[in-house]
């Protein structure tokens, strides 16, 4: 297995603030990779510094064999580094078609647009109802779902996703769960998952990072952390 | 005295007067539909670029003794390709500072864009004073509009109602200036990408595409409309000075606001409607000023009873949007 996202050292905050004091992970071509941890430890800043909408202070990022550290984050998404940000970030006025429509423009993403939507379709069979619904009238699954997609629609080589289960009922939390490994199974995606329901993120994932103040504490296979008992109780109560 | 005129042929001339005015001062509107509507930029140098180029226009149509270059009908595309290249000059150096890394427009910025773009407004109304060769007011051929090929009579007669040809002609330019906006926001992709920046920038960058240049693009389209509109402002009213722009900006805020921010259909109607109001009015009691304070009035009404705009519901029931499935 090759790695396709390689992350060292990364330094990073807002304004003052150090946030990152040095994370290093790494993705696997083809895996789910959780990262977990309680609120405020630094989750979403770490993907928003891989995605590009913050700057690294310092470190490395590695994408595809590329150092893609300085890039600006609309040329990451080019890439085909995408990020399904935390609370979805949609274009509440666009109907369902423009936001996926919207993703479509990157050269990666144009040649297989038809495709990716027939894609789409096939997991949210309910967006294909709704093409011509505004995105800000969608119901929060709903749009939980018009943001994985549009995700998809960019042509992804690797999906971030941040806390795609929040504020969803637990049933929808399972069936984002479904979708997420049948990408993985089906279309070889790579994932990068930071997720609130460690249930769920466990039962999917390959591979797990445990995060605490800026900084990694524990990682392993899945099947390893959940024999760790400090992890057990930490994270899943048991 | 306030005298009425109350008579059929007064509604006939104010109701058709005010369409041909209405489709000017609407198409006038449109640039400040999407730069105010559509990227929330409260853009108070609207006016002054509007009246900028009718300056503009004025000076050069005078100076070369009415070229046919320089005639409006030819001039409305030139000049307003050369805003295209303004709105670069004006979105960094007026813009790009306050918004240009915001994610999603605030009250906040709107605020700071407001302040930036008076500032705008304010040095371009400067430089009409320090041309060489000021003169207070241009004064251009009221046959303007229609040189080209001119022959015949300068006026048409209609229902009764005297009509100066080039202000049809104006008012035919202006609807069509309004269908090319119109095309361009809602049918291209340049449009949607438009409509996405002011509502989450952010967003933009993560599916690939770059918000600065979006923006860029909307002040690019928003200011080659105001130039382009200027020109087809002093061919139909003739004459232009540096203070009508304390008619003109108002007035297109209230045309902006009646039609529904950021619809470029609502905002041409919006146009139509306050045209018509003003014409009536003009015609009914004789006088410009209260023809103008009717027109605010409406303002205050519209904004009372339908704050979302009267006319925005046209722009949704007339586009269809793509569709697919």
């Amino acid at each position: 297995m090759s790695i396709l996202l390689g992350v060292e050292n990364l330094v990073s905050g807002y304004g003052e603030t150090e946030v990152l004091h040095g994370v290093s992970l790494k993705v696997e071509r083809g895996t789910i990779t959780t990262l977990l941890g309680s609120n405020g430890v630094g989750k979403t800043t770490t993907l928003w510094t891989i995605s590009g909408i913050l700057k690294a202070w310092s470190g490395k990022i590695k994408f595809n064999d590329e150092e893609v550290t300085m890039l600006p984050a609309h040329h990451r998404a080019e890439k085909g580094l995408i990020l399904v940000p935390e609370g979805r970030r949609l274009w509440p006025q666009l109907t369902v078609y423009e936001n996926l429509y919207l993703a479509s423009f990157t050269r990666r993403a144009r040649e297989k647009f038809e495709e990716n939507l027939e894609k789409v379709f096939n997991l949210f069979p309910r967006l294909k109802e709704r093409l011509n619904q505004q995105a800000g009238t969608l119901s929060g699954g709903e749009q939980q779902m018009l943001a994985i997609a549009r995700g998809l629609v960019s042509n992804p080589e690797i999906l971030m996703m941040d806390e795609p289960s929040l504020g969803l009922a637990p049933k929808l939390v399972q069936d984002i769960g479904r979708v997420i490994k049948r990408l993985r199974d089906e279309e070889g995606l790579t994932v990068l998952l930071v997720e609130q329901s460690v249930q769920m993120a466990v039962s999917i994932g390959d591979y797990g990072y445990v995060m605490e103040n800026g900084r990694i504490v524990l990682e392993g296979a899945i099947d390893e952390l959940m024999e760790n008992s400090k992890f057990k109780q930490a994270y899943l109560g048991m | 005295m306030l005298e009425l005129a109350l008579t059929g042929g007064a509604i006939t001339k104010g109701i058709i007067m005010g369409l041909i005015y209405g489709s000017v001062i609407g198409s006038v509107a449109i640039g400040l539909t999407i730069i105010w509507g559509v990227m929330k930029v409260v853009n108070l140098a609207h006016g002054h670029i509007v009246v900028f180029a009718a300056m503009m226009s004025a000076f050069l149509y005078l100076t070369y003794k009415g070229a046919l270059l320089f005639t409006p009908p030819i001039a409305f595309i030139w000049i307003g390709l050369l805003g295209a290249a303004f709105g670069v000059f004006f979105y960094y150096t007026t813009l790009h500072p306050v918004i240009g890394h915001v994610d999603t427009m605030t009250l906040k910025y709107e605020m700071s864009s407001l302040m930036a773009t008076f500032g705008f407004g304010i040095a371009l109304y400067g430089i009409h004073y320090i041309l060489p060769n000021y003169v207070h007011s241009y004064s251009v051929n009221p046959s303007i509009g229609y040189s080209i090929g001119a022959a015949g009579h300068t006026y048409i007669v209609f229902l009764g109602v005297v009509i100066m040809k080039s202000t049809v002609l104006m008012s035919v330019l202006g609807f069509l200036l309004t269908l090319v906006a119109y095309w361009l926001m809602n049918k291209t992709s340049m449009g949607l990408k438009i409509r996405a920046v002011a509502q989450d920038a952010r967003a933009l960058s993560l599916v690939g595409i770059n918000p600065v240049k979006v923006k860029v693009m909307t002040a690019v389209l928003a200011t080659a409309l105001a130039m382009a509109s200027g020109v087809l402002f002093l061919g139909y009213s003739t004459s232009v000075y540096p203070d009508i722009e304390s008619t003109v900006s108002p007035l297109c805020f209230v045309i902006v606001v009646l039609g529904g921010l950021g619809s470029v259909l609502g905002t041409y109607f919006g146009g139509l409607f306050l045209g018509v109001m003003y014409w009536l009015t003009l015609e009914l009691t004789g006088q410009q000023s209260i023809a103008l304070a009717v027109a605010f009035a409406i303002l205050l009404i519209a904004m009372v009873l339908k704050p979302d705009g009267v006319f925005s519901g046209i722009e949704r029931k007339l586009s269809f949007r793509a569709k697919r499935g």
